[in-house]
């Protein structure tokens, strides 16, 4: 077992897990049904590889993605808050348009199908902590990850400080707790849940551009393959924790390493190492605590 | 007025919504491709119509007509364009009169039926998602024919199926890699642990172990066909186990793999799967599995044309077939080969055509 590699791959796989489940932490404490994670990080994704390879620039990628990233939750403000539409049917109904959306833009852009591979597409520089890294064992951590995998794991510390010991915070957390009293308190629930919506918005498309031009640099149609669903899963066994959604997200990305690793050694059928992902949010089901003693 | 213009809005809607449902086959995609294959087709016919020389009397009587219907887009520069180069130069050459149509889930049998109520004599059915479809429609039209490309169907009497011999090209491909592989130690990255995938990764083991007895060979599966990132996670995996050649048979997850190699730089290698993969990067691909879908369509087309066409039964395409096109080595010139290898290639590809070797189709594992 090579625990590095396994520590490192861990990382890779929890990242954009992690950005989007922060991101869906402060919608959920806000109130807001935000479930087009899987959404904004795959417009991440496809706008961080065309302007990245348009003005030759991983920065202009990043950007890009975000902006985009953005640009889909104001919509998802405007339909919901505005137009007074029920957020989980737009959810699903966002899902299923971006997904369609990236593959028309995708041929009409770049008449490409499939996927769209071009050595002219930048990719993120990777970093090495220096003395971090050679550290034995759990030195790897530091070793050739690019900024946003650890921005990630600092999200977590933000998040947790902003939720939990800011004024802002405050208001999050009762917009989404008792959104009545709030309002006759004076906070303004609809610039919170704004606020919490820009947020995730911001970190989603910077998920999807470490997917596609941070550990890759390439477009391929869906490649999130359901992050944004994990990320929510995650959120939802986190009980609005901060610590719970890194945990959770970390046990979801070494059980994915774990299970390459596994399959390597040659001694379990594949079939049942490719289950050990999906296992592990069974186990997340079994060890939670049952609904009527959740607070 | 307030309550009508709802309502008015609605049926515009469910107007809109028939019209787009309507029938598939003359509104759907009519590629530039097609219209310059007609052209070329209408201009051929003078010059074609002495060629086919035997005087058969199974031969199709009039105008041949030949449907392409596909359910991945063209434009994919792989098996979808591929098929299609081989559909129009059996078109070009017997003067075919022909459509393609890119069909959608749900349209699949709509179009078959069209297709064939407007008197295309054969319906080439790209890929396994169109099979069931093929299975319904074709007994309701015994005189036109049909033939699925990549399905497999038996005892229909006008539906020819076929089935690629991805072990043969794959053993030429376990040759190559045991073979330049310096650790002695190499990988594959596939896409599902079913049969037709499985095929691959028994003769790639078959063929490296008859090179080098001594080669470790270690198979991973991915587990899905769409996540590039897990193709690039299991390769690094490999690389960073001193395996140092990954046979890629996992199409999008595969392009993972490529970027693994790059990342790791020189000595890393990749083999490539249904396709010349080796200008994905030039150096590092010791060579790609072919997999001739153009020649497939081309002799189902050129059967059709001649009257020679036999339903009823799946057609295996062995690279006797096939004219021995199953694997090819890196074609930019900038991979350094090792003494012998590519004898000790064509020697094998020699013996499978012969029938001295019969790669493996079963891993020891499913035995």
């Amino acid at each position: 077992m090579n625990v590095s590699l396994l520590i490192s791959a861990a990382m890779r796989y929890s990242a954009p897990v992690l950005l989007a489940a922060v991101g869906a932490l402060f919608c959920d404490c806000a109130g807001v049904t935000f479930i087009i994670l899987e959404a904004q990080m795959l417009l991440g994704c496809f706008f961080a590889v065309i302007a990245g390879y348009y003005f030759q620039s991983w920065a202009a990628g990043v950007l890009c993605a975000i902006l985009a990233s953005i640009l889909l939750g104001w919509f998802f403000i405007w339909i919901t808050m505005k137009m007074k539409a029920i957020e989980l049917v737009v959810g699903f109904a966002i899902n299923f348009l971006i997904d369609g959306l990236t593959i028309y833009l995708l041929r009409m852009v770049f008449h490409q199908t499939g996927s769209f591979v071009s050595p002219e597409i930048p990719a993120i520089p990777k970093i090495t902590v220096p003395v971090l890294s050679h550290i034995p064992l759990i030195g790897s951590i530091f070793y050739q990850q690019t900024w946003i995998v650890y921005a990630a794991f600092l999200s977590v510390l933000v998040a947790a400080i902003l939720i939990y010991h800011t004024p802002f915070g405050l208001h999050i957390l009762s917009s989404g707790a008792n959104p009545e009293a709030a309002k006759a308190v004076g906070i303004d629930i609809g610039k919170t849940r704004i606020k919490c919506i820009m947020i995730a918005s911001v970190l989603c498309g910077l998920a999807g551009s470490q997917l596609s031009i941070g550990f890759l640099s390439m477009f391929s149609e869906g490649m999130t393959v359901g992050k944004g669903f994990i990320a929510l899963g995650a959120l939802m066994f986190s009980n609005r924790k901060p610590t719970l959604v890194l945990f959770i997200t970390l046990l979801f990305g070494f059980a994915e390493a774990i299970g390459n690793q596994v399959q390597l050694s040659g001694t379990i059928a594949s079939e049942l190492v490719l289950m050990i992902p999906y296992l592990a949010v069974l186990a997340c089901v079994f060890a939670r605590k049952p609904v009527a003693e959740q607070i | 007025m307030k309550r009508a213009l709802p309502m008015i809005l609605a049926t515009m809607m469910a107007a809109a919504l028939c019209a787009g449902c309507g029938n598939s086959s003359q509104g759907t995609t009519q590629t530039q491709a097609t219209a310059a294959a007609a052209e070329n087709a209408a201009e051929k016919t003078d010059n074609t119509e002495s060629a086919p020389a035997e005087a058969d009397a199974a031969k199709p009587e009039g105008n041949l007509k030949a449907a392409f219907i596909t359910p991945q887009a063209l434009g994919d520069g792989s098996v979808t364009d591929l098929s299609y180069s081989g559909f129009t130069k059996a078109a070009e050459e017997y003067g075919m009169e022909t459509q393609v149509v890119e069909v959608q889930v749900g349209e699949y049998e709509e179009t078959l039926r069209s297709m064939a109520q407007e008197g295309y004599g054969l319906l080439v059915c790209l890929q396994p998602e169109l099979v069931d479809a093929v299975c319904t429609v074709a007994p309701e039209y015994p005189d036109t024919l049909f033939f699925s490309m990549n399905g497999e169907i038996n005892d229909i009497p006008n539906v020819l199926g076929s089935a690629n011999k991805e072990q043969e090209g794959s053993y030429l491909a376990g040759v190559t890699a045991a073979l330049m592989s310096e650790t002695g130690k190499i990988g594959a990255v596939i896409g599902q642990d079913m049969a037709q995938n499985n095929r691959y990764a028994a003769g790639y083991e078959d063929g490296a172990k008859a090179a080098r007895p001594d080669i470790e060979v270690s198979i991973l599966y991915a587990g899905t066909f769409e996540d590039p990132a897990k193709g690039k996670e299991l390769a690094l995996t490999l690389y960073n186990s001193g395996y140092d050649v990954v046979y890629q048979v996992a199409a999008k997850t595969g392009l993972g793999v490529f970027e693994a190699a790059k990342e790791q730089g020189e000595g890393h290698y990749v083999v490539g799967c249904d396709v010349d993969q080796s200008p994905l990067l030039p150096g590092q691909v010791v060579g790609s599995q072919i997999t001739p879908y153009d020649t497939w369509v081309y002799a189902a087309m050129k059967d059709y044309g001649e009257g020679t066409f036999t339903g009823g039964r799946t057609e295996a395409f062995s690279m006797n077939r096939t004219d021995g096109a199953g694997f090819d080595f890196d074609s930019t010139g900038k991979v350094n080969y090792k003494d012998g290898v590519k004898e000790a290639v064509e020697d094998s590809k020699k013996k499978i055509m012969s029938g001295e070797i019969v790669p493996e189709s079963v891993r020891e594992k499913d035995k």
